[in-house]
């Protein structure tokens, strides 16, 4: 499968990596409070809410959503020439108060809705990491 | 800075410098740490100091002219205080009068020059990503490598859950582009823009059109800062800071340059609301007394969201608010941007705003609303309120 674009391979901070290294396993997780449950994302090492820093890596559920997005005309290297327009998702999962930037991969720019239900597919980069994107369609 | 200082010992700006503004690539005869040096140089003069009077240094954004390197070219013998606010992009630039005015104000220095200097075409562009994640790992995989594409998801639900038109939106930048042509120092000063071309411009990063985003230019330009008391031993005009900030809404720090977890209702609000209470709080004053305010534009509708964050209009108003006719020069409520901003005089990172707000405490603006006593710098994440002594 061609890849939706050809950006870099994800190149995370330490508090990042159990993120990546899940997606390795084609999961996405995201960081759960071991203390008071809520969860958080960007992966940070105490949780904001009680200061606890216990981790848990929680699945997050099928169902996501489409918070916001752009569709980007202006290509800023060369090797995104030919994929502009592109969309740049923010993708809210409502029932963990988090979202995640991703893209999605099979709708064109016009078809894009806030709100629009989403489902977590995956494309891996030239590291050979797994990258959580997303589908459009209701299947 | 509020009452619980003597006058003596309050913060004002004495004197402001700039060099020419270029677009992007413009300047090629002189390194950007030479753009500081004479946009410092020129504050202190315009002061009527001697340069090497200046003992604070104080600038934002990563700047990279560092002040060792300003001392080796300006001599700056007495200089005991040097500071940057942290962060890649110029929302530390009303910061960086804050810090200044806190050096001045504690006797850590007493003239503090507080300086922006780009010359993009000999480095990175800034408005590439540079020096710009918040998030790392979490953008450039899906391709949010520059500032548009950061912001433009904030734009685009902000625009949906208000309602927002794009006819709406275009009056920040016509009403920029107007004030540019009164500015000889404006780069689009013979620029004119009408609705039909901005409505016809092309898709930068949805909704971001091409005329929603500020310009990428070269230039420097500088404000000198000291207290009441040494104000008043120099010849020129002084201009009061009568509060100045920095912070946002928790959750800002993952905020638009970051990963797009703050709460919904700071997502579409731009981060400035309780910034902005406190600042009013401490200069005892409220919107309704602001006569004219220089708001960071970077991208127009942020200019909306800070509108309604600072208490011009409700949450959802500005739209209509600027519709209205409330933010042109001279018949509107509240004339902003009147050198014509980002958008259409220069970016240098919002400190050229800082400059055009101490010329309308002055009365020296080319777009100089009447009697104007008080004026706000706003951006989301600094602010500060300019006075007459
Ligand atoms: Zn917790």
């Amino acid at each position: 499968m061609n890849r939706y674009l050809p950006t870099p391979s994800p190149n995370p901070p330490m508090d990042a990596v159990p993120f990546w290294d899940w997606c390795r396993k084609r999961e996405l997780r995201f960081q759960q409070c071991g203390a008071c449950g809520r969860h958080r994302h960007p992966p940070a090492p105490v949780c904001r809410f009680c200061g606890s820093d216990q981790v848990k890596w929680d699945p997050a559920p099928d169902e996501a959503e489409l918070f916001s997005y752009t569709i980007v005309h202006n290509a800023v290297t060369e090797a995104l020439k030919s994929y502009v327009p592109y969309n740049i998702a923010v993708v809210g999962f409502p029932s963990l108060q988090v979202r995640l930037i991703s893209n999605i991969i099979d709708m064109p720019p016009s078809s894009l809705r806030i709100g629009m239900p989403l489902r977590l597919t995956w494309q891996e980069c030239d590291d050979g990491t797994p990258l959580p994107l997303f589908l459009g369609e209701k299947s | 800075m509020g009452e619980s200082k003597g006058a003596e010992s309050r913060a004002c700006i004495v004197g402001i410098g700039e060099t020419d503004y270029t677009r992007r690539g413009g300047i090629s005869d002189r390194s950007e740490l030479a753009l500081a040096c004479a946009a410092v140089a020129n504050a202190a003069k315009d002061a009527g100091l001697d340069v090497n009077d200046i003992d604070g240094l104080s600038s934002y954004a990563n700047d990279e002219s560092v002040p060792w390197l300003m001392q080796e070219s300006l001599g700056l013998p007495k200089l005991r205080y040097a500071t940057m606010a942290w962060g890649g992009g110029g929302g530390g630039c009303f910061a960086a009068i804050a810090q200044a005015a806190a050096a001045v104000e504690s006797g850590a220095a007493n003239y503090v020059a507080v300086f922006r200097s780009l010359c993009q075409g000999q480095r990175k562009r800034f408005g590439q990503g540079y020096g710009v994640p918040h998030s790392p790992g979490f953008l450039d995989p899906f391709g949010m490598f520059a500032p548009p594409f950061m912001l433009a998801p904030l734009a685009q639900r902000y625009k949906h859950d208000y309602g927002i038109r794009e006819e709406q939106v275009a009056e920040i930048a016509l009403s920029g582009r107007a004030n540019a042509a009164r500015n000889p120092r404006a780069v689009f000063k013979d620029r004119p823009l009408d609705l039909e071309t901005y409505l016809s411009s092309r898709m930068v990063a949805d909704p971001l059109r091409l005329y929603d985003c500020c310009q990428e230019n070269d230039g420097a330009c500088a404000l000198v800062v000291t207290t009441e008391e040494r104000a008043r031993d120099l010849s020129g005009p002084v201009v009061r800071i009568l509060a100045a900030g920095q912070g946002a809404e928790p959750g800002w720090g993952s905020g638009g340059l970051g990963s797009h977890n703050m709460p919904e209702e700071d997502y579409k609000a731009g981060g400035g609301r309780t910034l902005a209470n406190r600042l009013y709080a401490k200069a005892g004053i409220g919107p309704e007394d602001v006569d004219t305010a220089q708001i960071y534009d970077h991208f127009t509708y942020f200019v909306l969201m800070n509108l309604e964050s600072f208490g011009f209009c409700g949450r959802g108003e500005a739209g209509a608010y600027v519709a209205d006719g409330n933010i042109r020069w001279s018949t509107g409520k509240l004339p902003i941007n009147t050198s014509g901003g980002h958008l259409s005089e220069a970016y240098i990172h919002g400190l050229n705003l800082a400059v055009e707000g101490v010329r309308q405490i002055r009365g020296t603006s080319t777009s100089q609303v009447a009697d104007a006593e008080i004026c706000l710098l706003a951006n989301s994440s600094s602010a500060a309120i300019l006075g007459r002594v």
